[in-house]
């Protein structure tokens, strides 16, 4: 066969202008302003980084590289409380919030439209209401209580304030994952004779899994970030971590151990989702070769 | 699905009155009272904690509180749609690592976060003390401005305006770009005419997102703006602390009234909530 | 065969070092309509968003009109896809659906689009009609002339797939099958001189599938411009095509009319994938001369070596059932299922199975001859990789 040579066809002979260059130039433009942005996000991280290992108690001046903070985060008695406290709430939160809330969004899901929506509606209100409206409405409602149960502040009000904003969040992680199910699925179970409750557990929870972990990922997250709900709803005595440095920075009293426990924090998250990462592609890799 | 779940919402809901409506009647009856604390024993009516409405210090705090929203959330919304756009166009096609590096943040108190932000706005500084031991000498002196809490208030929620709209871009079917092109329309008039019109509900889930904690948030306005910059939460939170609760509810109520209208809006916009999350 | 309007040479396509196309090679004329058929994964729809821009070729060309595509992109193509899931946007009603891709082109493409001589010659019998005396054509007159001429191109569109007054519905109303239309009135409204179709009616039910073929059919005989159609239906591709390509691992099995392929398939897996058949080894005995199955058999049109081994394909509707007393191949029946038209029978043959066609009813353990008229029986090279 002959070799035919042939033209290259160009955009300008269909009427279009060439404007590779711009979109090159628009690409890297675009990398620099993420990673700038996403640099701002890590900046003030970064910042208490540097904190946590200045010899200086000044925030102002840097002496040299120390440890000693690190140290110091578990001998300042009250620190150490308002972390413990701080993790028994966020903890028991998450638990509470991701078992209930996952066996609410099941019974959300199977409900009617209409009742469906007046629910998420009603779920969407701790869900986007101002923190501090949330704080003072619970408040509000934990004072109407106090004549009944006098010692009500402290604890129990905290970890219910806490679910109360944390349950949300893992209604709409585990509702969309609902959806998906395939509803002949259930029905095949409850056909084989299996028991609704036992159902749950062995057919809705493991195919809604994704979700449910992250939802206790995000009300994990909002539980141990909370600063102004906790404030109005604790009580005396029962100090978070967010309450304690609200406190100290209105002192000027902040000891820059509280610096080292949140670098801390910082790594150990780093480190947990790294390993869950590279869990993760391993298993795809794994997957992939079957 | 089996009707035997329906009942497990129940409890729920009964449970979202108590917390959530209930509160909000308590509200409302609080504004028309005058009383000390919720101590109802000395209460008596009254229609006089509708005056402070009128105050100038009101005023100025709520139009400060709004002007200072609708700033961040316009800028939350261009920086936001850029990062959460690039995201989904890059490679990088794990939403669980792009979720976390978005919120690991957040797991340093925001306070402390905030508190670092402003110690490095003033002049004098880790960063500058450091920079001048190797002969650099620079620094900013804005802690106290309204550009200090504009810059916190953005880079603090920003990441509740890149998920949502990240997920709305990742929600719309590949194809539909490709038939856009195929039908002769160029990548830039592609995503104005096709990729933006539908990645619009992710921006008002967003916009909601920062714009009602931008609002009301007292702690970012305290810190940064040294109490320079009094935005309407710091004012409800004076209120409540000196025991005012019936100014206090007044104003709350305000909030909550438009919280209520982003929450029919939102409602509107995405009827299924897929992009809350 | 008309003008040659798209080659593709020795494309190659790779995806993480797996190869998809396997150095293809492809002329595809104007006014044919064309199928690539072949299983899932066999680089159908692969080649086809080659073809259309999606996919950059590894190496290779792809030469539309006698020029190299090969790196401009989709939308500078004058090629349009009907996509599988129709991909219809759901922002936008049927009427700005059809529209989008005319409403979005240059001012300059739209002026040659419509001829603009034409265009101003209407412009002006509408402002004599109007009694207006300014003569002058502004750039505003045209554009909205031009608006106007694309909503009418449009409803032509929607006219001709039958959804006319279905203007103003939103997407997700239409049922599958009118969606499938509006994809198809989208993509045809922009005159390509190209129309993908990629698996578009493989959504549908039967019925409206049928009824959606004879319509494909009909609408490219009407526009008289090439449809390139990707199915992995056999029936579907018989009925519509000028030409099928049969691809299996990125490669071209073979390349033919329906008849063609059906009658004198090239290899056992075009023999198999399309229709049924009964493949049985063989040797060429001399020309015209065939024996199988310890027997002679006369047949038609093949030339290869004397003595050459070669595979032996039979439809099961060419047998005949004849006496086993005056038939060189006997079996014995092990099933017979009523299919409607006919009963399909399955007997073992020298213990090989046989799928046979009848119209009349056999008993299982029967034994009963076979007859081949020399005209039916079709030879393949054998192939040892297969």
């Amino acid at each position: 066969m002959e070799e035919k040579k042939y033209e290259v066809a160009t955009l300008q002979e269909y009427g279009y202008k060439d404007y590779h260059v711009m979109q090159t130039i628009f690409k890297i433009f675009g990398r620099i302003l993420v990673a700038l942005i996403v640099f701002m996000l890590y900046f003030s991280i970064f910042i208490i980084f540097l904190q946590s290992i200045n010899s200086s108690k000044s925030v102002t001046s840097f002496g040299h590289v120390t440890f000693k903070w690190y140290l110091e985060m578990f001998s300042n008695r009250q620190m150490r409380l308002a972390i413990q406290h701080t993790l028994i709430i966020s903890i028991s939160a998450t638990l509470l919030s991701t078992v209930l809330g996952t066996i609410i969004a099941v019974g959300i899901n199977s409900l009617e439209k209409k009742k469906k929506q007046r629910i998420l509606l009603l779920n969407n209100i701790p869900l986007l209401n101002a923190d501090i409206v949330t704080g003072i409405s619970l408040m509000l409602v934990f004072s109407c209580l106090l004549p009944i149960f006098p010692y009500l502040f402290g604890w129990k009000t905290l970890l219910i304030a806490h679910m109360f904003f944390t349950l949300p969040y893992v209604i709409l992680s585990v509702l969309p994952k609902l959806r998906e199910i395939d509803p002949n699925l259930l029905d095949a179970a409850l056909d084989l004779g299996v028991k609704p409750r036992r159902a749950l557990w062995k057919v809705i929870v493991p195919a809604v899994k994704a979700g449910i972990f992250s939802g206790a990922l995000l009300a994990f997250t909002m539980s141990f970030d909370d600063f102004v709900v906790s404030y109005y709803t604790t009580g005396n005595g029962f100090d978070n971590l967010s309450i304690w440095i609200y406190g100290s920075i209105g002192r000027n009293s902040l000891t820059p151990a509280v610096y080292s426990f949140s670098t801390m924090i910082t790594l150990i998250t780093f480190l947990f989702l790294v390993i869950v990462h590279l869990f993760q592609s391993k298993m795809v890799k794994k997957n992939g070769k079957k | 699905m089996n009707d035997s779940y329906k009942k497990l919402a129940k409890p729920y809901e009964i449970w979202l009155y108590i917390f959530a409506l209930f509160p909000a009647l308590v509200m409302f009856a609080l504004i028309f009272l005058d009383t000390e604390g919720i101590n109802l024993s000395e209460a008596s009516l009254t229609f006089g904690n509708f005056s402070q409405l009128t105050e100038s210090s009101t005023i100025i705090a709520f139009v400060n509180s709004l002007k200072f929203a609708f700033l961040s959330t316009l800028i939350c919304a261009i920086l936001g749609y850029f990062v959460a756009y690039r995201l989904f166009r890059s490679k990088f096609k794990n939403k669980f690592l792009i979720l976390t590096i978005l919120i690991l943040p957040m797991w340093s108190n925001i306070l402390l976060r905030i508190e670092a932000l402003g110690n490095v706005m003033q002049p004098n500084n880790i960063i500058t003390d450091i920079l001048s031991k190797i002969g650099i000498h620079i620094g900013i002196d804005i802690k106290g401005t309204s550009v200090a809490v504009l810059i916190g208030l953005v880079f603090t929620y920003l990441p509740f305006m890149i998920l949502p709209i990240y997920t709305a871009l990742e929600k719309i079917d590949p194809s539909l770009e490709e038939a856009s092109l195929d039908l002769g329309v160029t990548h830039l008039k592609t995503f104005w005419k096709v990729i933006f019109p539908l990645s619009i509900k992710g921006i008002v889930t967003g916009s909601i997102m920062v714009f009602l904690p931008c609002l009301s948030g007292f702690a970012i306005p305290e810190i940064l703006g040294s109490g320079n910059i009094v935005l309407i939460g710091n004012v409800i939170d004076q209120f409540f602390r000196n025991m005012n609760y019936n100014i206090g509810a007044l104003l709350a109520l305000l909030i909550l009234i438009l919280i209520l209208g982003a929450i029919f809006l939102v409602q509107k916009v995405d009827k299924e909530g897929e992009t809350l999350l | 065969m008309g003008k040659v309007i798209i080659e593709l040479q020795d494309i190659v396509k790779k995806f993480d070092g797996q190869v998809i196309v396997d150095h293809l090679n492809l002329t595809i004329y104007e006014n044919e309509f064309l199928t690539l058929l072949g299983p899932s994964g066999c680089g159908k729809t692969t080649t086809l968003r080659m073809i259309a821009g999606f996919e950059k070729p590894d190496e290779g060309n792809v030469i539309i009109n006698g020029k190299i595509f090969n790196n401009l992109p989709a939308y500078a193509r004058p090629i349009n896809t009907v996509f599988q899931k129709y991909a219809l946007f759901p922002h936008l009603n049927v009427l700005d659906n059809v529209a989008f891709g005319l409403r979005n082109r240059s001012f300059k493409f739209l002026l040659s689009f419509f001829n603009e001589e034409e265009l101003k010659k209407e412009i002006i019998q509408e402002k004599e009609q109007k009694g207006q005396n300014n003569k002058k054509i502004t750039k505003l007159d045209l554009h909205k002339k031009i608006n106007e001429k694309i909503i009418e191109e449009a409803k032509k569109s929607i006219e001709l797939v039958k959804l006319s007054g279905f203007e103003n519905r939103k997407i997700d109303q239409m049922s599958g099958g009118q969606q499938q239309r509006i994809a198809l009135a989208r993509a045809i409204v922009n005159r390509p001189q190209i129309l993908l179709l990629d698996e578009p009616l493989s959504a549908l039910d039967l019925k409206l599938r049928e009824n959606m073929q004879y319509e494909l059919k009909e609408i490219q005989r009407k526009l008289g411009i090439t449809f390139i159609f990707v199915t992995h239906d056999q029936q579907e591709a018989m009925t519509m095509s000028d030409r099928i390509v049969v691809m299996k691992d990125g490669t071209i099995q073979q390349l033919g009319t329906p008849k063609n392929i059906y009658n004198e398939p090239q290899n056992r897996f075009v023999a198999t994938f399309i229709g049924e058949s009964n493949i049985i080894r063989g040797t060429y005995l001399e020309k015209n001369k065939i024996s199988f199955m310890d027997a002679i058999f006369d047949c038609m049109g093949y030339t290869f070596n004397d003595n050459e081994p070669v595979d032996v394909v039979i439809r099961p509707e060419d047998f005949d059932i004849i006496p086993k007393e005056n038939a060189k191949l006997t079996g014995t029946v092990t099933s017979c299922i009523f299919r409607g038209v006919f009963y399909e029978i399955c007997a073992d043959v020298h213990e090989m199975e046989f799928v046979i066609h009848a119209y009349e009813e056999i008993e299982v353990g029967k034994v009963i001859g076979l007859n081949v008229d020399p005209y039916e029986i079709s030879l393949m090279k054998v192939n040892e990789n297969e």
